[in-house]
């Protein structure tokens, strides 16, 4: 291969991939077509780009140089039905604002990622090196809910967001993988390092206890929906190796091992506190306490921030084996462990917040005074928390491979996936509509691949069912005024297609 | 053989992308509603003697001021089916706006849309004065709020509240439609002060009112034991008046004391001269002046020991208070009330009024709340009342509720909760016409 045919394939691959790639638990299960079709088990198999995440030793057994593009579609049809109540000790259930016991969609949304790779082999050091750059969404979780409305104490024309709990959360690696070969080439290594790339859209309502006093908190205006939406970004790095050891000739055995460092993302925060519209001013007017004003005329108080908070990603080991039955088939099993007990959901600290005219009119107006605009404060400028506790999770796969001609490949897999949840800890366990875990899931693939001289056309569908789930978990776990659970009946479907092409060069 | 399954597949994966990714929508039904046209104020003057009072609304208009919420759709009389109504009074410290401020019309609106209670009419009464109210009593020195708001007198002008709204607005009256048809459907209801309220008229004027409701009221001033109620309430009132007595309690500081004194105001007031509302130019120069209107004398109350006169001897507001703090004083009992004034508080006693006006409650619907977390011993009160109606073999309905983790019940907290169970009581016990 030339050198020059090599670096226009490289320009070809970077042009094709949009600068807002960007990167479920939440591990991104769609990386490579082959990998997908064979239901993920393709650890001891890694012969194809994707191999960098799966298992970067395989590069070294890839004998052509290859670039390969694939997009992905995911479709998260998920559903809650909502059954939100502040609970009386005698069995009354109190209106929250959640649209209860209706089952509620997701937003609808096609989700596409892009990833990649190109890999050649070039003579270094003693041995044949082979050397690759790719671009892997490693984790991604994404879906918003419309779940409830502002009860009646509230201004008519005030309405929440649509998108009123939500996350767009991707994590993207720019990986260089080297791998190489020993023992007589029976035995691969192969090492990945990686930029990772953190994006986070995090969108939340928190129902806050009104600091006044009876009766201006008195139902409903008991609480004060904020909404929130924080935006931002980080890097951080990650690194992968994996060793690919020839058992015989038809069977291979592998070992991976990847770690991501802590991501500190920042970026901008966008508060709204939606304040009760209560008409019985005219006792507090005249008994000077215009101060509480704030708290009574319906305002929508807008406020901006700046946000820091950090992403701990988890680590996962895995192992896998394939075995060629003969020289049409393929048979692959893997098992892994996410290591999601590092994750501990989103801490959100705040600074150099700025007030939009609604609060600041009210201090320039004279209506707050420094006690209640303290008090205020201590509401409207305060760091959030949306905890996840969760444990480490394992997954076993099974794929095969079918070469039915040279020009045609079939596949199919199946994957179960133990869910991240700990529900052996029932203080522990943690509900919510951004993270969507409710239990072990089982996924369904099915592939196939054209190849027609040194092009291979591929496609991959898979269908993950993820099991109903009922909770009656306390709202508030952690004792402070954020909503820990949603409770509510949750049930969830996902549907992935990969499409991509591999040219051998 | 290639093209074939070429074609095929290619068919069989833009089959499957369409399917799994179709556009389900999000399946939410919002919580719409056709909404009132709003609420209708009402700006009627009684008769001086039905709405004389020396404290505030009244007093300074003769009018109790009042606002009316009609239902989605409502057409004027003689335009439109007519509507039953129901009279809901005001809590201790709150005007009538207390109801729109949380959430009446939301609420009535959406159980209307929603076929849970019958369109209605609600007025909503203002009993605020500034002691915070006087208990809708039925004093000349409080207000006649009982014949004020309850009787029926056909003087649409000058008459009652119920004259007043029977005639400007689309309701069922007998007037209209015959003997009993306004009974039927016409009810009153009230939290804390105005159950009291509402249940002292409906007693009264039980002639006129098909349903009643009390949520948390002071409806058994001294318990089932005589010891109980406002009883055990008063040495809390006695450790406060040190520093305090001879002050009004405008911020409501010591809500206990404040409303004890309100009451006062109604229940055991001073016999004085008052000034004449409708003549602006007062002379404090001269109070002994023209301007000056003796309003009654039946009443007069010459003992002197529990004489309070808050903004001294000029001020039109003064009381007898039913408790004194010393206890080796004659009259004065250990739990410190001091029996000749309050004799005057019993009389008020909701039970001093039925026993005047027995049989009242025997063919009206009634319907008690309360909760434990219920200020003033409003809860044991209410209780105290049901085993007073069960002994009389007086069928009622006694209901409680309770708040939620860390954010209990007291005051009117929950009223907007409450209101759902209020509107479908009276709505059930509505007779519509045929």
């Amino acid at each position: 291969m030339g050198a020059i045919r090599f670096f226009l394939l490289l320009c070809l691959f970077l042009i094709m991939v949009p600068a807002y790639v960007f990167g479920g638990g939440f591990t991104f299960d769609g990386i490579g077509v082959k990998a997908n079709g064979m239901g993920g088990a393709f650890r001891a198999v890694a012969d194809d780009w994707s191999a960098a995440y799966y298992n970067p030793a395989g590069y070294y057994q890839i004998q052509d140089n290859q670039f390969a593009f694939n997009t992905v579609f995911f479709h998260n049809r998920y559903w809650i039905t909502p059954n939100v109540f502040w609970n009386g000790t005698r069995g009354e259930r109190y209106e929250t604002g959640f649209f209860n016991g209706q089952e509620i969609a997701n937003k609808h949304a096609v989700s596409h990622r892009l990833q990649g790779g190109i890999l050649a082999r070039f003579p270094l050091l003693e041995n044949e090196t082979v050397i690759g750059f790719s671009i892997i969404p490693l984790y991604n979780q994404n879906q918003n809910w419309e779940l409830m409305q502002l009860i009646p104490a509230h201004d008519n024309s005030a309405s929440f967001p649509s998108n009123q709990f939500g996350i767009k959360l991707d994590a993207t690696a720019y990986q260089l993988t080297f791998a190489s070969g020993f023992m007589e080439d029976r035995l691969s290594v192969g090492v990945g390092l990686s930029l990772v790339r953190a994006d986070l859209i995090y969108n939340n309502i928190s129902l806050r206890n009104n600091p006044m006093p009876a009766p201006l908190n008195d139902r409903p205006h008991d609480k004060i929906p904020e909404y929130y939406r924080n935006e931002g970004d980080g890097v951080g790095y990650g690194f992968r190796i994996g060793l690919l050891y020839d058992i015989t000739d038809r069977m291979k055995f592998a070992a991976t091992y990847s770690a991501v460092s802590s991501i500190d993302i920042s970026g901008r925060s966008q508060f709204e506190f939606y304040m009760g519209e209560n008409p019985n001013t005219t006792v507090y007017i005249t008994s000077q306490q215009w101060e509480e004003l704030l708290f009574m005329v319906g305002e929508v108080i807008e406020i901006v921030s700046d946000f820091e908070t950090t992403l701990d990603l988890p680590a996962t080991f895995g192992g896998g084996i394939a075995y060629e039955v003969n020289d049409r088939l393929t048979l692959s099993l893997d098992a892994e462990m996410v290591f999601w007990s590092k994750f501990k959901g989103f801490d959100f600290d705040f600074s150099n917040f700025e007030a939009a005219p609604g609060l600041d009119y009210f201090r320039n107006t004279g209506y707050l005074t420094d006690t209640t605009y303290d008090r205020a404060q201590n509401m409207f400028f305060t760091d959030l928390t949306a905890p996840i506790a969760w444990k480490d999770a394992g997954r076993v796969m099974l794929g095969v491979n079918y070469k039915t001609t040279d020009f045609l490949d079939l596949r199919a897999g199946f994957a179960a996936d133990q869910s991240a949840v700990d529900w052996d800890n029932a203080g522990g366990v943690t509900q919510i509509p951004q993270f969507f875990d409710l239990g072990t899931k089982y996924s369904y693939s099915f592939g196939f691949s054209f190849n027609i001289d040194v092009w291979s056309l591929e496609f991959a569908t898979i269908y993950t069912h993820q099991p109903d789930y009922a909770t009656n978990l306390k709202l508030y776990q952690d004792g402070d005024e954020l909503m820990d659970n949603i409770t509510a009946r949750y049930s969830g479907d996902n549907y992935r297609t990969v499409l991509g092409f591999n040219y051998r060069f | 053989m290639n093209r074939h399954i070429l074609v095929f597949l290619s068919l069989f994966f833009m089959t499957t992308i369409f399917f799994a990714c179709s556009n389900r929508g999000d399946n939410i039904v919002y919580n719409y509603y056709e909404s009132s046209p709003g609420a209708y104020v009402i700006d009627h003057e009684y008769d001086e003697e039905m709405g004389f009072s020396m404290f505030e609304e009244i007093s300074l208009f003769r009018k109790i001021r009042c606002q009316a919420y009609v239902p989605p759709g409502y057409k004027h009389p003689n335009e439109g089916s007519p509507y039953p109504v129901l009279y809901l009074l005001s809590p201790f410290g709150e005007t009538e706006m207390f109801f729109f401020s949380h959430g009446l019309q939301q609420v009535a609106d959406q159980m209307i849309a929603s076929g849970e209670i019958k369109p209605m009419i609600i007025v909503c009464v203002n009993g605020y004065t500034g002691y915070g109210g006087s208990f809708f009593g039925n004093s000349w020195a409080g207000g006649k709020y009982v014949d004020a708001i309850g009787s029926i007198q056909n003087e649409p002008a000058t008459g009652s509240m119920i004259d007043y709204i029977d005639f400007a607005m689309n309701t069922i009256s007998d007037t209209r439609f015959g003997a009993g048809k306004g009974r039927a459907n016409r009810a009153i209801s009230g939290i804390d002060m105005g159950g009291y309220g509402a249940m002292r008229i409906a007693i009264r004027y039980s002639e006129n009112f098909g349903s009643v409701s009390a949520i948390s009221a002071p409806l058994d001033f001294d318990g089932a034991t005589g010891n109980g109620g406002f009883v055990e309430l008063f040495s809390q009132v006695v450790e406060n008046m040190d520093t305090t007595y001879d002050a009004l309690d405008t911020s409501y500081s010591d809500p206990l004391r404040t409303m004890i004194f309100a009451a006062a105001t109604t229940f055991s007031p001073h016999d004085t001269d008052y000034i004449n509302p409708t003549f602006y130019g007062y002379d404090w120069n001269n109070p002994q002046g023209p301007q000056l209107w003796h309003a009654d004398d039946t009443l007069r109350i010459t003992d002197t020991l529990t004489y309070f006169e808050p903004f001294g001897p000029i001020s039109s507001m003064k009381y007898h208070l039913p408790f004194y703090d010393d206890t080796t004083v004659a009259g004065v009992n250990e739990d410190y009330t001091y029996q000749p004034i309050w004799s005057l508080w019993l009389d008020n006693n909701i039970e001093s009024i039925l026993t005047d006006y027995p049989g009242a409650l025997d063919t009206t619907d009634i319907l008690l709340m309360t909760t434990a977390d219920a200020d003033f011993n409003f809860y044991q009160q209410t209780l105290d009342f049901s085993q007073y109606l069960t002994g009389l073999s007086i069928e009622h309905n006694l209901d409680t509720y309770s708040g939620y983790d860390g954010y209990p019940a007291t005051g009117e907290r929950f009223f907007y909760d409450i209101l759902r169970d209020i509107l479908k009581f009276h709505s059930d016990s509505f007779e519509l016409l045929d």
